[in-house]
């Protein structure tokens, strides 16, 4: 829905990581070394066979040793990569003659290293040191590999463990003479080095693993919220409005308060706007958060557009509070009866006062004609300031809107 | 009252509205969906005003501005946005443009303000008139030039009828001046908005993400 997946990511990843020298199972003979050294240098297999041919006709069981630990070191190819067309082909293009010059002298040294300290050692220490050296070489090669052959992985992990625990003890037992050393010190020293070989790599892989599901984790959780916002909120609106396409006091009323949502949303509003609270919620805190909300709450009720203008803000007092009761009243009056569709309303907050202007162009009204039993007017509005050591002004005449200006000292605020 | 208007606006949705709300008010000569076509064309069709979205792809209407303007200073502009976000206000007022207002203004208040921006004169919308009072007005500590960082109190009037939903003409007749002057005081705030040095005001716009 939103583009690639976790999954498409992650072939891409690991596709750009590929590694070079692998084993090979197109055209092995045995475990698919040679081929993969030949692939990974850009030579052909039989050169590489040969030497290796070479090299054990000359140095004995040492390349054999060699041999198993390259296997065990060098990943299996995948086999997405292997056939026609395939990462080999592209590689064997072009001979890596440097490469290929540092493997052999790897091949050469190591098959003569080994071969000379087969030769010194003892069997008895010899035979366990191959197979602990080539358990580890199998956690390793396998434990940290993130991907692939999954169900491989457990065997020969545990394989490779088996043969350093065995390895390890058989060395111990060999060596008995230093056994005045202390044979716990050097147990503990081979148990502690075995499990640092065992447990590093899949450590790092966990980190890795886990870094990249964070992400993932993250992205879709957003993801995840926009779909749900869009969907509970705007959605839902759209489908009212279609539904409600006749009424239209209705729909535009539906399309303010999405709109309201939206931004809220959008922006972020810390200071004043925020999500709109639910009717009967807290009171905000502030006299513009809390006329905004009586604001918000009218243009649902009304279906007229009320262009706000707020400057500055103050914390809520008992005079604020009348204030804001006030100007939602001449707000309700002017949508209700000046028979516009907007109407201005600015609050302004000075060190001395707070004062709040409602504003229509509406079809106006002569404010001495006003009936006496019209209290609405007088009562809820201007008493209600004035009561608070407030001023209110109704100015409006037939035809010129009105306007209605309303002020409260502030008290109690003393900074 | 024939202005050769210019339209800058990602959504051809809104160019093609704004062309029909002006149809037979202004000739609308050219229009833009991003910041390299509009630098592009802009110059080369020589419009009176331009119409610009404060956010487009590549940089956005400032970006734009600051382009036609380093080409063609003459240009004029007047700022056109969905967004209230004052950091995108004060943004691009200060990149060049001679007003803001928000696309919910009808077309007879775009055509005139409009025609305003063509004399050199400034566009304030209420909100606008909102945000320069609180911007200005917030802090009292002695600024650093007195001429361009502080509003005179007859500017601070004007400004305070025009958040109040007051057009210049009422503006005018409320406070017993010529409209020509209550331009002239618009302007000059217009002036003092994009020359101060008050970094208040950028910190102002950034902290207040009114909506």
């Amino acid at each position: 829905m939103f583009g690639p997946g976790p999954a498409c990511e992650h072939r891409r990843m690991e596709a750009v990581g590929a590694p070079r020298f692998a084993r090979r199972r197109q055209g092995r003979w045995l475990g698919g070394v040679c081929t993969g050294l030949a692939a990974g240098l850009g030579l052909p297999a039989g050169v590489v066979r040969a030497v290796f041919v070479l090299l054990t006709l000359t140095s004995g069981p040492g390349v054999l040793l060699l041999y198993a630990v390259a296997w065990a070191l060098l990943p299996p190819v995948d086999p997405r990569f292997e056939g026609s067309g395939g990462l080999s082909d592209a590689v064997r293009g072009a001979p890596h003659v440097v490469d290929a010059l540092a493997v052999l002298a790897m091949v050469v040294g190591g098959t003569l290293l080994l071969s000379e300290v087969a030769a010194r050692l003892p069997r008895t220490v010899l035979v366990p040191g191959i197979l602990a050296a080539a358990g580890a070489a199998l956690v390793w090669g396998w434990g940290g590999r993130a991907s692939g052959q999954d169900g491989a992985r457990p065997l020969f992990v545990a394989v490779g463990v088996s043969l350093v625990g065995v390895g390890g003890l058989a060395m111990l037992a060999a060596v008995g003479s230093v056994r005045t050393l202390g044979r716990s010190a050097a147990g503990a020293a081979v148990f502690v080095a075995g499990v640092a070989l065992m447990l590093g790599p899949w450590l790092l892989r966990l980190g890795r693993d886990l870094t990249e599901e964070r992400r993932q984790r993250i992205r879709s959780q957003e993801r995840a919220e926009v779909a749900a916002h869009l969907h509970d909120g705007v959605l839902q609106t759209l489908a009212l409005i279609q539904k409600r396409a006749a009424d239209d006091r209705e729909v535009r009323s539906l399309a303010r308060r999405q709109e309201r949502e939206l931004r809220a949303w959008l922006y972020g509003g810390e200071v004043i706007s925020g999500t709109p609270p639910a009717p009967g919620g807290d009171e905000p805190a502030t006299v513009a958060g809390l006329l905004r909300r009586e604001l918000d709450d009218v243009e649902d009720r009304y279906g007229v557009r009320l262009e706000a203008v707020l400057v500055g803000d103050a914390p809520l007092d008992d005079p604020a509070r009348a204030l804001v009761a006030a100007g939602r009243e001449a707000a309700q009056n002017a949508a209700s009866h000046a028979g516009v569709d907007a109407v201005d309303v600015y609050l302004e907050v000075e060190p001395e006062r707070i004062s709040l202007f409602v504003r229509d162009r509406g079809r106006g009204f002569d404010p001495a004609a006003v009936p006496p039993d019209r209290r609405g007017l007088a009562d809820s509005i201007c008493a209600r300031v004035r009561r608070h050591g407030g001023a209110a002004h109704i100015r409006s005449a037939p035809g010129e809107g009105a306007e209605v200006e309303l002020s409260v000292p502030r008290t109690g605020i003393t900074t | 009252m024939n202005e050769r208007v210019f339209v800058v606006d990602d959504h051809a949705l809104v160019r093609s509205g704004v062309r029909t709300e002006l149809a037979g008010r202004v000739r609308v000569i050219g229009e833009a969906g991003d910041v390299e076509t509009a630098a592009a064309a802009i110059p080369a069709a020589d419009p009176d005003v331009v119409l610009v979205d404060v956010h487009l792809p590549g940089g956005g209407g400032a970006e734009v501005i600051r382009r036609v303007l380093a080409q063609r200073p003459s240009t004029r502009f007047l700022a056109l946005s969905v967004s209230d976000a004052p950091e995108d206000v004060i943004a691009v007022i200060r990149a060049g443009a001679r007003g803001y207002l928000t696309k919910s203004v009808s077309g007879a208040e775009l055509a005139e303000a409009i025609e305003r921006v063509a004399a050199g004169d400034a566009v304030f919308s209420p909100r606008l008139a909102g945000f320069v009072l609180d911007a200005f007005g917030a802090t009292v500590s002695v600024p650093r030039d007195a001429e361009l960082d502080q509003l005179t109190a007859r500017e601070r009037e004007v400004l305070r009828l025009i958040a109040r939903g007051y057009a210049y003409k009422e503006v005018a007749r409320q406070l017993s001046l010529s409209v020509k002057t209550v331009e002239t005081h618009v302007s000059s705030v217009l002036r003092k908005l994009q020359l101060s040095s008050r970094h208040e005001l950028t910190r102002w716009a950034a902290e207040r993400r009114i909506v």
